[in-house]
């Protein structure tokens, strides 16, 4: 039996921070470029939907007549955490946080361009946008001074590639949230997922389904370092070990994956990587054993690649987490639709997602659609398959953690079909 | 009060003092001085033949702070993007690579802070 091949080209260079020097530059650059760029795709969408009505800038603004505006939403949040409320003398009177977000009722949108920002108010729902997101909006200014929308122009789903036609079934498999070291995570469980990803478990029938799966996506968090290290103070000597033991043990159990297939691993927001999106490549280092093959390789999150032409795009997860502390949807993947209708993938950044300073580029706008999209660490397995308006076909997969669910996700190349793969080493269950 | 008028007054007030314009001011743009055009030069040691030295070191400082004003001015207009943080050229090449159509290269070629750089 022979393990089945696809052609691996990665699109990482985008995220990758080389050559970038910190001169004190602050966030406003990325602002400017993202509302450029978006700016230049709303411009030319606005004829097609609303005919007739003149584009204009906040600055330009005239009472009660009606107008396309493009800027940047800015939502003014009242429970939003502000390290300047830790400073205030009077104690605030600010009403306590719901336990998941924070959301209020009384949260408002704010629209922004160069020239100035506006009030808004209409057909346009706090609770679905968040600070960052660039769309335009038509409607008209009212004599209070607010903008009343009437309809909500987003630039929609990217262009898309032809989806290749494969006729043969491949399968990915995705895994996040592995949390190797924490209390949570079953050796056992890492290990049955291993033997049958490698075809050492289960008759001829599991092997054959084995031996079609190409590449193996680890999405974030595969380790868990207990925090009580990394409280900034120096760690004592005989403690290091410890610190380190995670990661040996997850490369021993990688390494066994390497040997047998590809495999990309993400840095997630508890990995030894850096804070700030986007998250550069785990060190080939820290994996001594699984970085000799030349089937492992390190990659960024956000992360981009194609797989025999289809084009995936995946994150560990933070740039939906904080879609969920700042806005409302009735699942996961809605979210995930909303960034790629707004063709961004962290619109959060760099308001309360942390993100490197760019000057030049915003690297999170989406210009061209992936066929899967792909976000880790999630509470539970979700999947659905998104239609854009120009025929885009779009799967979306919400990734479970591994060491509370012990779910991994196989997709199949061929249709986009998923399916998952669930792992139990308890009787009873 | 004709506000382009207010501008011009500015910009002369800057000028009318270089000594004290060059210690305020972080840029300062000295290499030019090393480098007047050669025909210039020819023209004015031809016409103002008494004080050469005068006249050209007049020259260039006219050039000088004509360059130097076109540069302020694409500091200043905000069609290019803030310029905290970024040299003059750093700015200019995100303009141009945007689309935005900056003024001439030339102006900014040199590695120099904004305006605004530590006033701020």
């Amino acid at each position: 039996m022979e393990r089945k091949q696809a052609d691996y080209g990665t699109q990482d260079e985008r995220y990758m921070i080389q050559g970038e020097r910190y001169q004190g530059q602050q966030y406003s650059h990325i602002y400017f470029t993202r509302l450029h760029h978006m700016r230049t795709l709303l411009h030319a969408l606005v004829p097609s939907r609303n005919p007739n009505v003149p584009v204009t800038t906040v600055l330009g603004l005239e009472e009660g007549k009606d107008c396309v505006l493009v800027g940047t939403l800015f939502k003014h949040m009242k429970l939003k955490p502000s390290i300047l409320d830790e400073y205030s003398k009077e104690r605030s009177v600010v009403p306590l946080v719901k336990p998941h977000n924070f959301m209020h009722p009384e949260d408002n949108l704010i629209l922004e361009d160069e020239s100035g920002r506006v009030a808004l108010a209409g057909a346009i729902p706090p609770a679905a946008y968040v600070t960052g997101v660039v769309v335009a909006l038509h409607g008209k200014e009212t004599s209070a001074g607010n903008f009343l929308v009437e309809d909500v122009l987003e630039a929609g789903l990217p262009p898309q590639t032809l989806l290749p036609s494969i006729n043969e079934d491949k399968y990915v498999v995705f895994v996040s949230g592995l949390s190797v070291g924490s209390s949570t995570f079953n050796p056992l469980q890492f290990q049955l997922l291993i033997d049958h990803i490698t075809g050492h478990l289960g008759d001829e029938n599991e092997q054959t389904v084995a031996s079609k799966i190409v590449r193996v996506v680890v999405a974030g968090n595969s380790v868990h370092i207990a925090p009580r290290y990394l409280n900034g103070q120096t760690v004592a000597a005989k403690d290091q070990p410890r610190i380190a033991e995670p990661i040996k043990e997850l490369d021993i159990m990688l390494t066994q994956l390497v040997a047998s297939l590809p495999v990309d691993i993400m840095p997630g927001c508890n990995d030894p990587a850096n804070f700030s999106l986007p998250q550069q490549p785990l060190h080939r280092c820290l994996f001594s054993g699984a970085s000799t093959y030349n089937t492992f390789s390190s990659c960024p999150n956000p992360h981009e690649f194609e797989l025999d032409n289809v084009k995936f795009l995946g994150t560990s997860g933070q740039n939906i987490d904080d879609l969920y502390k700042y806005s409302d949807a009735k699942d996961r993947l809605e979210f995930m639709e909303r960034t790629l209708t707004w063709r961004h993938l962290a619109p959060t950044a760099p308001n309360s997602l942390g993100c490197y300073p760019y000057t030049d580029k915003d690297p999170f706008l989406v210009e061209s659609c992936p066929h899967v999209y792909f976000v880790g660490n999630q509470d539970r397995y979700e999947s659905r398959l998104l239609q854009g308006s120009e025929k885009q076909q779009v799967r979306l997969i919400s990734i479970p953690r591994f060491c509370d669910t012990g779910i991994a996700v196989m997709l199949n190349l061929r249709n986009l079909e998923c399916t998952t793969l669930s792992f139990s080493t308890s009787f009873d269950s | 009060m004709r506000s382009d008028g207010d501008v011009k007054s500015f910009f002369r007030q800057q000028k009318a003092r270089p000594g004290a314009a060059a210690a305020a001011k972080p840029t300062g743009g000295v290499s030019k001085k090393q480098a007047p055009l050669p025909h210039q030069k020819q023209a004015a040691a031809l016409l103002f033949h008494p004080t050469p030295d005068h006249a050209d070191g007049a020259d260039a400082r006219r050039e000088e702070e004509d360059r130097e004003r076109k540069a302020r001015e694409f500091d200043m207009d905000m069609r290019y993007g803030p310029c905290l943080g970024l040299t003059r050229a750093q700015r200019w090449h995100r303009a141009a690579a945007l689309g935005l159509a900056p003024p001439p290269h030339a102006l900014c070629s040199d590695d120099q802070p904004c305006l605004w750089e530590g006033r701020v």
